[in-house]
Protein backbone atom coordinates (compact mmCIF):
# COMPACT_ATOMS: atom_id res chain seq x y z
CA UNK A 1 0.00 0.00 0.00
CA UNK A 2 1.83 3.48 -0.95
CA UNK A 3 1.53 5.92 1.35
CA UNK A 4 -0.83 8.08 -0.80
CA UNK A 5 -3.14 5.38 -0.63
CA UNK A 6 -2.58 4.19 3.00
CA UNK A 7 -5.90 4.94 5.07
CA UNK A 8 -5.91 7.52 8.14
CA UNK A 9 -8.58 8.40 10.03
CA UNK A 10 -9.60 11.78 10.56
CA UNK A 11 -11.53 13.32 13.47
CA UNK A 12 -12.76 16.99 13.53
CA UNK A 13 -14.27 18.21 16.57
CA UNK A 14 -16.84 21.09 15.92
CA UNK A 15 -19.18 23.31 17.78
CA UNK A 16 -21.92 24.32 15.13
CA UNK A 17 -24.55 21.53 13.72
CA UNK A 18 -24.93 24.05 10.46
CA UNK A 19 -21.00 23.50 10.06
CA UNK A 20 -21.23 20.15 10.56
CA UNK A 21 -23.73 19.31 7.31
CA UNK A 22 -21.34 22.31 5.26
CA UNK A 23 -18.22 19.81 6.30
CA UNK A 24 -20.01 16.79 5.18
CA UNK A 25 -21.40 18.48 1.68
CA UNK A 26 -17.60 19.63 1.42
CA UNK A 27 -16.49 15.97 2.13
CA UNK A 28 -18.50 14.56 -0.50
CA UNK A 29 -17.43 17.20 -3.19
CA UNK A 30 -14.02 15.74 -1.98
CA UNK A 31 -14.89 12.46 -3.21
CA UNK A 32 -15.31 11.11 0.28
CA UNK A 33 -17.77 8.14 0.62
CA UNK A 34 -18.89 8.78 3.86
CA UNK A 35 -18.10 10.03 7.51
CA UNK A 36 -20.08 8.85 11.42
CA UNK A 37 -21.24 12.27 13.00
CA UNK A 38 -21.63 11.57 16.91
CA UNK A 39 -23.18 14.02 19.30
CA UNK A 40 -21.09 14.65 22.31
CA UNK A 41 -20.64 16.86 24.91
CA UNK A 42 -16.89 19.12 25.67
CA UNK A 43 -15.31 19.00 29.36
CA UNK A 44 -16.57 22.77 29.68
CA UNK A 45 -20.25 21.55 28.73
CA UNK A 46 -20.30 18.67 31.42
CA UNK A 47 -18.70 20.53 34.07
CA UNK A 48 -20.82 23.87 33.10
CA UNK A 49 -24.22 23.91 35.52
CA UNK A 50 -25.88 26.31 33.04
CA UNK A 51 -29.81 25.78 33.65
CA UNK A 52 -31.84 27.28 31.35
CA UNK A 53 -34.73 29.13 32.68
CA UNK A 54 -37.02 29.92 29.50
CA UNK A 55 -35.04 28.50 26.76
CA UNK A 56 -34.70 25.36 27.46
CA UNK A 57 -37.38 24.31 24.11
CA UNK A 58 -34.73 25.28 21.83
CA UNK A 59 -32.83 22.41 23.23
CA UNK A 60 -35.03 19.98 22.00
CA UNK A 61 -34.43 20.92 18.63
CA UNK A 62 -31.00 19.99 16.25
CA UNK A 63 -28.07 22.46 16.99
CA UNK A 64 -30.55 23.68 20.25
CA UNK A 65 -27.83 22.98 23.02
CA UNK A 66 -24.34 24.20 23.19
CA UNK A 67 -23.01 20.56 21.80
CA UNK A 68 -20.12 18.51 20.11
CA UNK A 69 -20.56 17.47 17.16
CA UNK A 70 -17.71 14.33 15.87
CA UNK A 71 -17.32 13.79 12.70
CA UNK A 72 -15.36 10.62 11.98
CA UNK A 73 -13.98 9.38 8.84
CA UNK A 74 -11.76 6.93 7.40
CA UNK A 75 -10.09 8.80 4.28
CA UNK A 76 -7.18 8.41 1.95
CA UNK A 77 -3.66 10.32 3.14
CA UNK A 78 -4.23 11.96 -0.58
CA UNK A 79 -6.69 14.09 0.28
CA UNK A 80 -6.37 14.01 4.63
CA UNK A 81 -5.14 18.03 3.92
CA UNK A 82 -7.74 18.74 1.42
CA UNK A 83 -10.28 17.85 3.97
CA UNK A 84 -8.42 19.42 7.03
CA UNK A 85 -8.01 22.79 4.53
CA UNK A 86 -12.37 22.28 4.08
CA UNK A 87 -12.90 22.26 7.74
CA UNK A 88 -10.76 25.31 8.96
CA UNK A 89 -11.91 27.04 5.51
CA UNK A 90 -15.70 26.55 7.11
CA UNK A 91 -15.21 26.53 10.92
CA UNK A 92 -12.25 29.23 11.04
CA UNK A 93 -8.90 29.43 12.36
CA UNK A 94 -8.70 26.41 14.38
CA UNK A 95 -6.37 27.78 16.53
CA UNK A 96 -8.90 30.23 17.73
CA UNK A 97 -10.29 28.98 20.81
CA UNK A 98 -13.85 27.69 20.38
CA UNK A 99 -13.80 26.81 17.00
CA UNK A 100 -12.97 23.49 17.24
CA UNK A 101 -10.28 21.05 16.36
CA UNK A 102 -9.10 18.29 14.00
CA UNK A 103 -6.85 15.73 13.86
CA UNK A 104 -5.47 12.60 12.07
CA UNK A 105 -5.15 8.46 13.32
CA UNK A 106 -3.16 5.88 11.43
CA UNK A 107 -5.62 3.12 10.75
CA UNK A 108 -3.58 -0.13 10.96
CA UNK A 109 -6.77 -2.45 9.34
CA UNK A 110 -9.45 -1.43 6.91
CA UNK A 111 -12.28 -3.63 6.06
CA UNK A 112 -15.93 -2.86 4.47
CA UNK A 113 -14.39 1.08 3.32
CA UNK A 114 -16.27 1.78 0.10
CA UNK A 115 -13.80 3.31 -2.83
CA UNK A 116 -13.39 7.07 -2.96
CA UNK A 117 -15.91 8.62 -5.57
CA UNK A 118 -13.72 9.43 -8.61
CA UNK B 1 -35.11 58.71 45.80
CA UNK B 2 -36.63 55.79 47.28
CA UNK B 3 -37.60 54.23 43.92
CA UNK B 4 -33.61 55.30 42.58
CA UNK B 5 -32.67 53.21 45.88
CA UNK B 6 -34.88 50.76 45.04
CA UNK B 7 -33.88 49.87 41.43
CA UNK B 8 -29.99 50.19 42.49
CA UNK B 9 -30.65 46.86 45.07
CA UNK B 10 -32.89 45.25 43.22
CA UNK B 11 -30.25 45.26 40.28
CA UNK B 12 -27.07 44.90 42.58
CA UNK B 13 -29.12 41.75 44.25
CA UNK B 14 -30.13 40.26 40.90
CA UNK B 15 -26.52 41.02 38.56
CA UNK B 16 -24.53 39.56 42.06
CA UNK B 17 -27.11 36.86 42.35
CA UNK B 18 -26.78 35.25 38.97
CA UNK B 19 -23.58 35.24 39.47
CA UNK B 20 -23.31 33.13 42.26
CA UNK B 21 -26.68 31.30 41.99
CA UNK B 22 -27.26 28.45 39.66
CA UNK B 23 -23.81 27.13 40.60
CA UNK B 24 -22.97 23.63 42.10
CA UNK B 25 -23.83 23.21 45.91
CA UNK B 26 -23.92 20.16 47.87
CA UNK B 27 -27.28 19.62 49.09
CA UNK B 28 -30.30 17.70 49.85
CA UNK B 29 -31.43 17.34 46.34
CA UNK B 30 -34.79 19.41 47.53
CA UNK B 31 -33.26 22.31 48.60
CA UNK B 32 -30.77 22.30 45.58
CA UNK B 33 -33.16 22.62 43.17
CA UNK B 34 -34.72 25.38 45.17
CA UNK B 35 -31.15 26.72 44.78
CA UNK B 36 -30.18 26.33 41.32
CA UNK B 37 -33.45 27.57 40.04
CA UNK B 38 -33.32 30.56 42.17
CA UNK B 39 -36.28 30.13 43.89
CA UNK B 40 -35.08 31.63 47.12
CA UNK B 41 -35.23 35.06 45.26
CA UNK B 42 -38.69 34.75 46.41
CA UNK B 43 -38.31 35.22 50.09
CA UNK B 44 -35.45 37.04 49.89
CA UNK B 45 -38.08 40.06 47.93
CA UNK B 46 -40.67 39.35 50.58
CA UNK B 47 -38.65 40.23 52.92
CA UNK B 48 -37.20 42.84 50.98
CA UNK B 49 -41.17 44.20 50.57
CA UNK B 50 -43.90 45.53 52.53
CA UNK B 51 -44.25 42.02 54.52
CA UNK B 52 -41.23 42.54 56.55
CA UNK B 53 -38.72 45.10 55.71
CA UNK B 54 -40.51 47.44 53.87
CA UNK B 55 -38.21 48.59 51.78
CA UNK B 56 -39.87 47.98 48.51
CA UNK B 57 -43.29 49.51 49.36
CA UNK B 58 -46.19 49.26 47.45
CA UNK B 59 -45.09 53.22 45.63
CA UNK B 60 -41.65 52.19 45.39
CA UNK B 61 -42.47 48.69 43.32
CA UNK B 62 -44.94 51.44 41.09
CA UNK B 63 -41.94 53.30 40.19
CA UNK B 64 -39.62 50.52 38.89
CA UNK B 65 -42.62 49.20 36.73
CA UNK B 66 -40.34 49.72 33.82
CA UNK B 67 -37.70 47.37 35.32
CA UNK B 68 -40.72 44.76 35.72
CA UNK B 69 -41.64 45.67 32.13
CA UNK B 70 -38.21 45.17 30.88
CA UNK B 71 -38.18 41.55 32.37
CA UNK B 72 -41.27 40.58 31.44
CA UNK B 73 -40.47 41.68 27.75
CA UNK B 74 -37.65 39.79 27.97
CA UNK B 75 -38.85 36.72 28.65
CA UNK B 76 -41.90 36.61 27.01
CA UNK B 77 -39.66 37.43 24.18
CA UNK B 78 -37.25 34.34 24.70
CA UNK B 79 -39.75 32.25 24.73
CA UNK B 80 -41.06 33.34 21.34
CA UNK B 81 -38.19 33.09 19.66
CA UNK B 82 -37.60 29.60 20.34
CA UNK B 83 -40.98 28.78 18.71
CA UNK B 84 -39.40 28.13 15.42
CA UNK B 85 -42.94 26.09 14.13
CA UNK B 86 -40.44 24.61 11.01
CA UNK B 87 -38.91 22.82 13.93
CA UNK B 88 -42.08 22.05 16.35
CA UNK B 89 -43.14 20.23 13.64
CA UNK B 90 -40.71 17.81 13.56
CA UNK B 91 -41.56 15.82 16.42
CA UNK B 92 -44.70 13.37 16.63
CA UNK B 93 -47.94 14.47 16.80
CA UNK B 94 -48.40 12.18 20.01
CA UNK B 95 -46.12 14.85 21.54
CA UNK B 96 -48.67 17.77 20.74
CA UNK B 97 -51.73 15.53 21.61
CA UNK B 98 -50.22 14.80 25.09
CA UNK B 99 -49.09 18.41 25.42
CA UNK B 100 -52.88 19.79 25.04
CA UNK B 101 -54.53 17.02 26.91
CA UNK B 102 -52.40 17.33 30.28
CA UNK B 103 -52.75 21.20 29.93
CA UNK B 104 -56.12 21.16 29.38
CA UNK B 105 -56.77 18.92 31.70
CA UNK B 106 -54.55 20.46 34.55
CA UNK B 107 -56.40 23.83 33.75
CA UNK B 108 -60.29 22.30 33.88
CA UNK B 109 -58.97 20.55 37.10
CA UNK B 110 -57.93 23.94 38.65
CA UNK B 111 -60.83 26.02 37.37
CA UNK B 112 -63.18 23.44 38.39
CA UNK B 113 -62.22 22.91 41.49
CA UNK B 114 -61.69 26.59 42.69
CA UNK B 115 -65.50 28.11 40.86
CA UNK B 116 -66.38 25.30 43.35
CA UNK B 117 -64.87 26.33 46.02
CA UNK B 118 -67.39 29.03 47.51
CA UNK B 119 -66.01 32.75 48.96
CA UNK B 120 -62.39 31.52 49.05
CA UNK B 121 -61.24 35.07 47.92
CA UNK B 122 -60.40 36.50 51.29
CA UNK B 123 -61.94 39.89 52.51
CA UNK B 124 -58.96 41.75 52.30
CA UNK B 125 -58.25 45.54 52.93
CA UNK B 126 -57.27 46.62 49.19
CA UNK B 127 -55.89 49.61 47.96
CA UNK B 128 -58.05 52.25 46.12
CA UNK B 129 -57.51 51.03 42.72
CA UNK B 130 -55.32 52.68 40.61
CA UNK B 131 -57.02 54.23 37.52
CA UNK B 132 -57.05 51.84 34.54
CA UNK B 133 -56.51 48.92 36.77
CA UNK B 134 -58.55 45.67 35.63
CA UNK B 135 -60.43 43.67 38.53
CA UNK B 136 -60.83 40.26 38.30
CA UNK B 137 -64.05 38.79 38.82
CA UNK B 138 -64.39 34.91 40.86
CA UNK B 139 -64.66 33.47 37.91
CA UNK B 140 -61.76 35.19 35.66
CA UNK B 141 -59.84 34.71 39.20
CA UNK B 142 -60.50 30.69 38.87
CA UNK B 143 -59.42 30.92 35.38
CA UNK B 144 -56.29 32.59 35.65
CA UNK B 145 -55.56 30.06 38.82
CA UNK B 146 -56.06 27.37 35.66
CA UNK B 147 -53.75 29.06 33.50
CA UNK B 148 -51.66 29.98 35.58
CA UNK B 149 -51.24 25.73 36.32
CA UNK B 150 -50.45 24.93 33.25
CA UNK B 151 -46.93 25.67 32.70
CA UNK B 152 -43.70 23.57 33.86
CA UNK B 153 -40.39 24.27 34.63
CA UNK B 154 -38.23 23.57 32.12
CA UNK B 155 -35.32 24.66 35.02
CA UNK B 156 -36.34 21.85 36.90
CA UNK B 157 -36.74 19.14 34.10
CA UNK B 158 -32.99 19.95 32.67
CA UNK B 159 -31.62 19.73 36.24
CA UNK B 160 -33.30 16.48 36.35
CA UNK B 161 -32.02 15.48 32.91
CA UNK B 162 -28.37 16.36 34.19
CA UNK B 163 -29.03 14.50 37.41
CA UNK B 164 -30.28 11.58 35.83
CA UNK B 165 -28.02 11.38 32.73
CA UNK B 166 -31.96 11.00 30.90
CA UNK B 167 -30.77 13.65 27.79
CA UNK B 168 -31.61 11.29 25.71
CA UNK B 169 -34.16 9.46 27.16
CA UNK B 170 -37.46 9.31 25.21
CA UNK B 171 -39.80 9.87 28.34
CA UNK B 172 -36.87 13.36 29.07
CA UNK B 173 -37.81 14.48 25.57
CA UNK B 174 -41.48 13.92 26.24
CA UNK B 175 -41.26 15.59 29.13
CA UNK B 176 -39.50 18.81 27.62
CA UNK B 177 -41.29 19.05 24.95
CA UNK B 178 -44.64 19.21 27.17
CA UNK B 179 -43.10 21.90 29.11
CA UNK B 180 -42.37 24.05 26.11
CA UNK B 181 -45.67 23.63 24.62
CA UNK B 182 -47.34 24.42 28.10
CA UNK B 183 -45.68 27.91 28.62
CA UNK B 184 -47.18 28.44 25.30
CA UNK B 185 -50.61 27.14 26.47
CA UNK B 186 -50.60 28.98 29.37
CA UNK B 187 -49.58 32.28 27.71
CA UNK B 188 -52.00 31.90 25.07
CA UNK B 189 -54.71 31.45 28.05
CA UNK B 190 -53.41 34.56 29.72
CA UNK B 191 -54.14 36.69 26.87
CA UNK B 192 -57.03 35.47 26.64
CA UNK B 193 -57.70 36.48 30.08
CA UNK B 194 -56.85 39.47 29.73
CA UNK B 195 -58.93 40.59 26.62
CA UNK B 196 -61.85 39.28 28.47
CA UNK B 197 -60.93 41.36 31.28
CA UNK B 198 -61.58 44.50 30.06
CA UNK B 199 -64.46 46.42 29.97
CA UNK B 200 -63.91 49.26 27.69
CA UNK B 201 -61.20 49.85 24.24
CA UNK B 202 -58.45 51.50 25.36
CA UNK B 203 -58.25 53.50 22.36
CA UNK B 204 -61.97 54.63 22.36
CA UNK B 205 -63.14 52.53 19.83
CA UNK B 206 -66.73 51.79 20.12
CA UNK B 207 -67.97 49.18 22.82
CA UNK B 208 -68.61 45.98 20.85
CA UNK B 209 -66.92 42.65 20.71
CA UNK B 210 -63.84 44.28 23.78
CA UNK B 211 -62.16 41.35 24.03
CA UNK B 212 -61.55 40.76 20.15
CA UNK B 213 -60.56 44.62 20.06
CA UNK B 214 -57.99 44.16 23.20
CA UNK B 215 -56.75 40.78 21.44
CA UNK B 216 -56.30 42.07 18.24
CA UNK B 217 -54.32 44.76 19.89
CA UNK B 218 -51.68 42.56 22.02
CA UNK B 219 -51.01 40.73 18.77
CA UNK B 220 -50.95 43.72 16.56
CA UNK B 221 -48.18 45.34 19.06
CA UNK B 222 -46.49 42.44 19.16
CA UNK B 223 -46.67 41.63 15.60
CA UNK B 224 -45.30 44.99 14.96
CA UNK B 225 -42.30 44.95 17.47
CA UNK B 226 -41.34 41.80 16.02
CA UNK B 227 -41.54 42.98 12.55
CA UNK B 228 -39.01 46.20 13.08
CA UNK B 229 -36.37 44.55 14.92
CA UNK B 230 -36.32 41.48 12.66
CA UNK B 231 -36.20 44.51 9.95
CA UNK B 232 -33.66 46.15 11.85
CA UNK B 233 -31.02 43.55 12.39
CA UNK B 234 -31.51 41.37 9.11
CA UNK B 235 -28.71 43.19 7.60
CA UNK B 236 -25.50 42.22 9.21
CA UNK B 237 -25.51 44.34 12.15
CA UNK B 238 -22.70 44.76 15.39
CA UNK B 239 -23.24 43.02 18.20
CA UNK B 240 -23.64 46.21 20.42
CA UNK B 241 -26.21 47.59 18.40
CA UNK B 242 -27.85 44.35 18.17
CA UNK B 243 -28.51 44.80 22.04
CA UNK B 244 -29.13 47.92 21.72
CA UNK B 245 -31.89 47.31 19.26
CA UNK B 246 -33.55 44.31 21.43
CA UNK B 247 -33.77 45.78 24.40
CA UNK B 248 -35.17 49.14 23.16
CA UNK B 249 -37.29 47.52 21.68
CA UNK B 250 -38.35 45.16 24.61
CA UNK B 251 -38.52 48.46 26.70
CA UNK B 252 -40.94 50.06 24.21
CA UNK B 253 -43.50 47.05 23.38
CA UNK B 254 -43.43 45.95 26.96
CA UNK B 255 -43.82 49.47 28.44
CA UNK B 256 -46.96 50.03 25.53
CA UNK B 257 -48.31 46.50 26.87
CA UNK B 258 -48.83 46.84 29.93
CA UNK B 259 -50.29 51.11 29.59
CA UNK B 260 -52.67 49.52 27.74
CA UNK B 261 -53.49 46.65 30.74
CA UNK B 262 -52.26 43.66 27.89
CA UNK B 263 -49.57 41.54 29.44
CA UNK B 264 -46.01 42.14 28.77
CA UNK B 265 -45.02 38.61 28.21
CA UNK B 266 -47.64 37.79 25.70
CA UNK B 267 -47.26 40.63 23.68
CA UNK B 268 -43.66 40.21 23.43
CA UNK B 269 -44.17 36.75 22.88
CA UNK B 270 -45.97 37.31 19.85
CA UNK B 271 -42.86 39.68 18.79
CA UNK B 272 -40.50 36.35 19.26
CA UNK B 273 -42.94 34.13 17.39
CA UNK B 274 -42.90 36.31 14.03
CA UNK B 275 -38.84 36.68 14.31
CA UNK B 276 -38.22 33.05 14.46
CA UNK B 277 -40.11 31.90 11.71
CA UNK B 278 -39.19 34.71 9.70
CA UNK B 279 -35.11 34.24 7.54
CA UNK B 280 -33.15 36.53 9.75
CA UNK B 281 -30.55 37.46 12.80
CA UNK B 282 -33.11 34.67 15.32
CA UNK B 283 -29.93 32.99 16.38
CA UNK B 284 -28.00 36.06 17.67
CA UNK B 285 -30.87 37.71 19.03
CA UNK B 286 -31.73 34.66 20.72
CA UNK B 287 -27.99 34.33 22.49
CA UNK B 288 -28.49 38.17 23.60
CA UNK B 289 -31.90 37.55 25.06
CA UNK B 290 -30.20 34.05 26.88
CA UNK B 291 -27.11 36.35 27.78
CA UNK B 292 -29.45 38.45 30.68
CA UNK B 293 -32.21 35.65 31.28
CA UNK B 294 -31.11 34.77 34.49
CA UNK B 295 -30.29 38.61 35.88
CA UNK B 296 -33.71 39.43 34.87
CA UNK B 297 -35.39 36.10 35.91
CA UNK B 298 -33.74 37.23 39.12
CA UNK B 299 -35.63 40.68 39.30
CA UNK B 300 -38.84 38.97 38.47
CA UNK B 301 -38.04 36.86 41.55
CA UNK B 302 -37.71 39.53 43.80
CA UNK B 303 -40.19 41.91 42.44
CA UNK B 304 -42.80 38.91 42.95
CA UNK B 305 -41.87 38.35 46.12
CA UNK B 306 -42.00 42.26 47.42
CA UNK B 307 -45.58 42.25 46.04
CA UNK B 308 -46.75 39.81 48.22
CA UNK B 309 -49.38 41.50 50.46
CA UNK B 310 -48.47 40.63 54.23
CA UNK B 311 -52.05 40.13 55.45
CA UNK B 312 -52.71 37.08 53.71
CA UNK B 313 -49.33 35.40 53.90
CA UNK B 314 -50.30 33.32 56.52
CA UNK B 315 -53.14 31.17 57.24
CA UNK B 316 -55.51 31.31 54.64
CA UNK B 317 -52.98 31.90 52.24
CA UNK B 318 -51.22 28.96 53.25
CA UNK B 319 -54.17 26.93 53.05
CA UNK B 320 -55.43 28.02 49.51
CA UNK B 321 -51.26 28.03 48.65
CA UNK B 322 -51.30 24.51 49.12
CA UNK B 323 -54.60 23.45 48.26
CA UNK B 324 -53.96 25.07 44.92
CA UNK B 325 -50.10 23.20 44.43
CA UNK B 326 -52.37 19.88 45.41
CA UNK B 327 -54.62 21.00 42.54
CA UNK B 328 -52.48 21.22 40.20
CA UNK B 329 -50.39 18.27 40.98
CA UNK B 330 -53.48 16.52 40.55
CA UNK B 331 -54.40 18.29 37.30
CA UNK B 332 -50.66 16.62 36.14
CA UNK B 333 -51.04 13.63 37.28
CA UNK B 334 -54.87 13.04 35.69
CA UNK B 335 -53.67 14.73 32.19
CA UNK B 336 -50.90 12.24 31.97
CA UNK B 337 -52.71 9.25 32.97
CA UNK B 338 -55.30 10.55 30.19
CA UNK B 339 -52.94 11.42 27.45
CA UNK B 340 -50.96 7.92 28.35
CA UNK B 341 -54.40 5.89 27.70
CA UNK B 342 -55.14 8.06 24.60
CA UNK B 343 -52.18 8.82 22.68
CA UNK B 344 -50.28 5.11 22.35
CA UNK B 345 -47.97 5.56 19.48
CA UNK B 346 -45.16 5.75 18.69
CA UNK B 347 -44.32 5.84 22.40
CA UNK B 348 -46.07 4.05 24.75
CA UNK B 349 -45.89 6.22 27.53
CA UNK B 350 -45.97 5.90 31.24
CA UNK B 351 -49.52 6.09 33.21
CA UNK B 352 -47.18 8.11 35.65
CA UNK B 353 -46.06 10.89 33.08
CA UNK B 354 -47.47 13.94 35.26
CA UNK B 355 -45.30 12.87 37.92
CA UNK B 356 -42.66 14.39 35.77
CA UNK B 357 -44.24 17.73 35.09
CA UNK B 358 -45.26 18.83 38.70
CA UNK B 359 -42.43 21.58 38.98
CA UNK B 360 -44.04 24.94 38.26
CA UNK B 361 -41.09 27.21 37.68
CA UNK B 362 -40.45 30.48 36.37
CA UNK B 363 -43.26 31.00 33.85
CA UNK B 364 -45.69 30.98 36.33
CA UNK B 365 -44.01 33.28 38.23
CA UNK B 366 -43.83 35.69 35.41
CA UNK B 367 -47.21 35.07 34.47
CA UNK B 368 -48.63 35.60 37.66
CA UNK B 369 -46.49 38.67 38.31
CA UNK B 370 -48.08 40.37 35.03
CA UNK B 371 -51.26 39.35 36.12
CA UNK B 372 -50.90 41.28 39.41
CA UNK B 373 -49.12 44.59 37.47
CA UNK B 374 -52.57 45.10 35.72
CA UNK B 375 -54.78 43.69 38.22
CA UNK B 376 -55.99 45.31 41.45
CA UNK B 377 -57.90 43.64 44.60
CA UNK B 378 -57.84 40.41 47.01
CA UNK B 379 -58.39 38.23 44.58
CA UNK B 380 -55.07 39.52 42.49
CA UNK B 381 -53.49 39.71 45.97
CA UNK B 382 -54.86 35.61 46.94
CA UNK B 383 -53.62 34.64 43.61
CA UNK B 384 -50.07 36.03 43.81
CA UNK B 385 -49.34 34.21 47.15
CA UNK B 386 -50.92 31.10 46.36
CA UNK B 387 -49.32 30.95 43.29
CA UNK B 388 -45.49 31.67 44.73
CA UNK B 389 -46.47 29.04 47.43
CA UNK B 390 -47.22 26.52 45.08
CA UNK B 391 -44.48 27.45 42.80
CA UNK B 392 -42.32 26.99 46.26
CA UNK B 393 -43.65 23.75 47.15
CA UNK B 394 -43.72 22.41 43.63
CA UNK B 395 -39.88 22.88 43.60
CA UNK B 396 -39.32 21.19 46.77
CA UNK B 397 -41.77 17.97 45.65
CA UNK B 398 -40.74 17.68 41.98
CA UNK B 399 -37.25 15.79 42.24
CA UNK B 400 -38.46 13.23 44.06
CA UNK B 401 -41.72 12.87 41.98
CA UNK B 402 -40.06 13.14 38.73
CA UNK B 403 -37.82 10.15 39.48
CA UNK B 404 -40.41 7.89 39.97
CA UNK B 405 -40.79 8.17 36.26
CA UNK B 406 -37.33 8.93 34.97
CA UNK B 407 -34.44 6.22 36.92
CA UNK B 408 -31.15 6.87 37.24
CA UNK B 409 -29.09 6.25 33.99
CA UNK B 410 -32.18 6.61 31.75
CA UNK B 411 -30.21 7.01 28.84
CA UNK B 412 -30.51 4.51 26.71
CA UNK B 413 -34.10 3.89 26.11
CA UNK B 414 -36.91 2.42 28.14
CA UNK B 415 -36.79 4.93 30.97
CA UNK B 416 -39.28 2.69 33.32
CA UNK B 417 -40.23 4.39 35.71
CA UNK B 418 -43.00 3.39 38.57
CA UNK B 419 -45.31 0.91 36.32
CA UNK B 420 -43.46 2.72 32.89
CA UNK B 421 -44.74 0.73 30.18
CA UNK B 422 -42.65 2.53 28.01
CA UNK B 423 -40.53 0.07 26.07
CA UNK B 424 -38.95 2.73 23.39
CA UNK B 425 -35.46 3.34 22.61
CA UNK B 426 -33.36 6.39 22.72
CA UNK B 427 -31.44 6.55 18.77
CA UNK B 428 -30.19 10.02 20.16
CA UNK B 429 -29.32 12.65 17.50
CA UNK B 430 -26.27 10.04 16.01
CA UNK B 431 -26.37 10.02 12.12
CA UNK B 432 -24.44 7.93 9.78
CA UNK B 433 -23.85 10.02 6.25
CA UNK B 434 -22.79 6.75 4.97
Amino acid sequence: MSDATRPELLVCIVKDHHQVEEILTGFLELGLRGATVVDGRGMGQILSTDVPIFAGFKALFPGGTAGTYLIFSVVQAEIVEDAISLAEEICGDFRKAGTGFVFTLPVQRVRGLADPIR
Amino acid sequence: MKVIAGVTLILLLAFLGSRWTFTRVRLPLAARHIYLTGTEYILIGLCLGAALLDLLDAPTLRGLSPVLNLALGWVGLLFGIQLELRQIKRFPAQHLQVALTQGLVTGLVCAGGFLLLPNWIPPLPAAPPLPGTLQASTTTAALILAALAVPTAQSSLALIEQELGARQSPVMQILRYVAGMDALLGLLALGVLFALSHEASPLGLPPRLVPLQILGLAVGLGLLTGLVLHVLTRLQCPQEELLLYTVGLVVFCAGAAAFLKLSPLFVTMVAGLLIANLRGQKERIGRVLVSLEKPLYLVLLLMAGARVMPAFWIGQGLALGLAYAALRALGKLCGGLLASRLFRAPERLSPWLGLGLVSQGGMAVAMVVSFHQAFFGPAADAILVMVLLAVIVNELCSPALARRVLPANADGGAGGGAGNADAGHADGQNSEAK
